[in-house]
């Protein structure tokens, strides 16, 4: 590993011929000039190619004087990083030494990599040359190509076949949608012929004529029963869905009738009520020891909020100390 | 401060074309990287110094398919910054 300065590189890049030496050294000095600067200003510097620079700070933090064991703290500071881009390992100079092995083979790098260089080169040849041989003796068989051909032959007749017989089907479809069209209006007319010209056809059409309006007679019987059918299970559907209507009109009046007596009721138990109140204002409580007002008024009405009107009904001057054992009178 | 932002400085502070600018700095950060890729150490005065580095391999868990994967040992480029860079940027 060579130690080596910008002066280095800055002679590299002027001995590409691009420019001088002078405006090589000026454009070195200027680029790190410029990044630093940008550094300074906005913390971030892209440069495509190269990579990010980046100013991150870095907090305090605590360590140990290891000669005397005393803690110190290092101050936070701010650093520069720097990420390399993807295309920084991707130049076709370095991709030989960035696919290599680890840096501790690359003590003599220069020779190893021409040796490198080389082996790709001829797989590479040869490769190329199999896969020529390849695509040679794909292309220069000529029973493949025939092969093809018939394949394609084949596909192309079947396609026409199936084609074909798509075009039959569809026409005899169209002749049958005809003859069913024409056996329909046969059959409307049917009726009326009956009646008048019987008797002009030969019996051969005369029988089919009257064949066919029997059975067309018959068909709409059919359906006219089977109409009448749907129509009585409608009536009684309908019957069934107003007789539910009624019932549940009738349970609502039910409910409200049961309702407006309901609270007639309670008003009875009111008038008993009355008395209990009368009886729990002659209730004692006898004073056990730890209880205290805001208890019991929880315990027995559930609040704490007669504490006052037990205060007022009993005349205690002191409520917090109640004597144990003495009986109070509850509202 | 993006590429296009640092080309235009620079080409305020030197003076030209921009594009051609970009072209110039294209080939000199490869003339760079070429030497640092080589295995070389290239110190900039005031600045810092780059060098190749290997990371070695190591073995990471992938807490979705829960299983260790092996990450392969790498190279890339570590940036050193110099004394007179470290104080140029505290604020």
């Amino acid at each position: 590993m060579e130690k080596l300065t910008i002066q280095n590189v800055v002679e590299a890049f002027a001995a590409k011929g691009l420019i001088s030496k002078k405006s090589s050294e000026a454009l070195a000095r200027t680029f790190f000039e410029v990044i630093v600067e940008g550094l300074n200003a906005d913390g971030v510097v892209k440069i495509n190619g190269l990579g990010t620079f980046k100013v991150i700070s870095v907090a305090d933090r605590e360590s140990v004087n290891v000669n005397n064991g005393k803690r110190i703290v290092i101050e936070g500071y701010r650093k520069v990083t720097f990420t390399p881009s993807e295309t920084a390992f991707m130049n076709p100079e370095n991709s030989s030494v960035s696919s290599g092995k680890p840096s501790k083979k690359k003590t003599a790098p220069v020779k190893k990599t021409k040796v490198v260089l080389k082996e790709p080169e001829v797989n590479d040849a040869d490769l190329q040359e199999n896969q020529f041989s390849e695509i040679d003796m794909i292309i220069s068989t000529p029973e493949s190509l025939k092969d093809v051909r018939g394949h394609l032959e084949e596909a192309k007749n079947r396609a026409e076949k199936t084609l074909e017989e798509a075009n039959v089907a569809l026409a005899e479809k169209v002749k049958y949608e005809k003859m069913l069209k024409e056996m329909e209006s046969v059959e409307v007319k049917d009726p009326n012929n009956e009646t008048g010209a019987k008797g002009n056809k030969d019996d051969n059409t005369v029988s089919a004529t009257s064949a066919l309006p029997s059975s067309s007679s018959v068909n709409t019987g059919a359906t006219e029963n089977n109409n009448g059918g749907k129509k009585w299970i409608f009536i009684v559907l309908a019957l069934l869905v107003v007789a539910f209507l009624i019932w549940l009109f009738a349970r609502s009046d039910n409910n409200s009738n049961n309702e407006q007596p309901a609270p007639v009721q309670p008003q009875v138990p009111v008038v008993p009520s009355e008395p209990e109140d009368t009886v729990e204002q002659q209730k004692t409580y006898v004073m056990q020891p730890g209880d205290f007002l805001a208890r019991i008024s929880r315990n027995v009405y559930g609040t704490e909020d007669s504490v006052a009107a037990i205060i007022r009904l009993n005349g205690f001057t002191n409520p917090d100390s109640i004597p144990v054992g003495s009986t109070i009178l509850l509202p | 401060m993006n590429n296009r932002a640092f080309i235009d400085q620079m080409a305020k502070k030197l003076g030209g074309d921009a594009d051609k600018l970009q072209q110039q700095v294209d080939v000199f950060v490869q003339t760079l990287l070429s030497q640092v890729t080589a295995g070389n150490s290239v110190t900039i005065k005031n600045f810092g110094s780059f060098e190749l580095k290997t990371k070695a391999e190591r073995k990471m868990y992938n807490p979705t398919t829960k299983s260790f994967n092996v990450i392969p040992a790498k190279q890339t480029i570590g940036f050193k910054m110099s004394p007179t860079l470290k104080d140029k940027v505290q604020k």
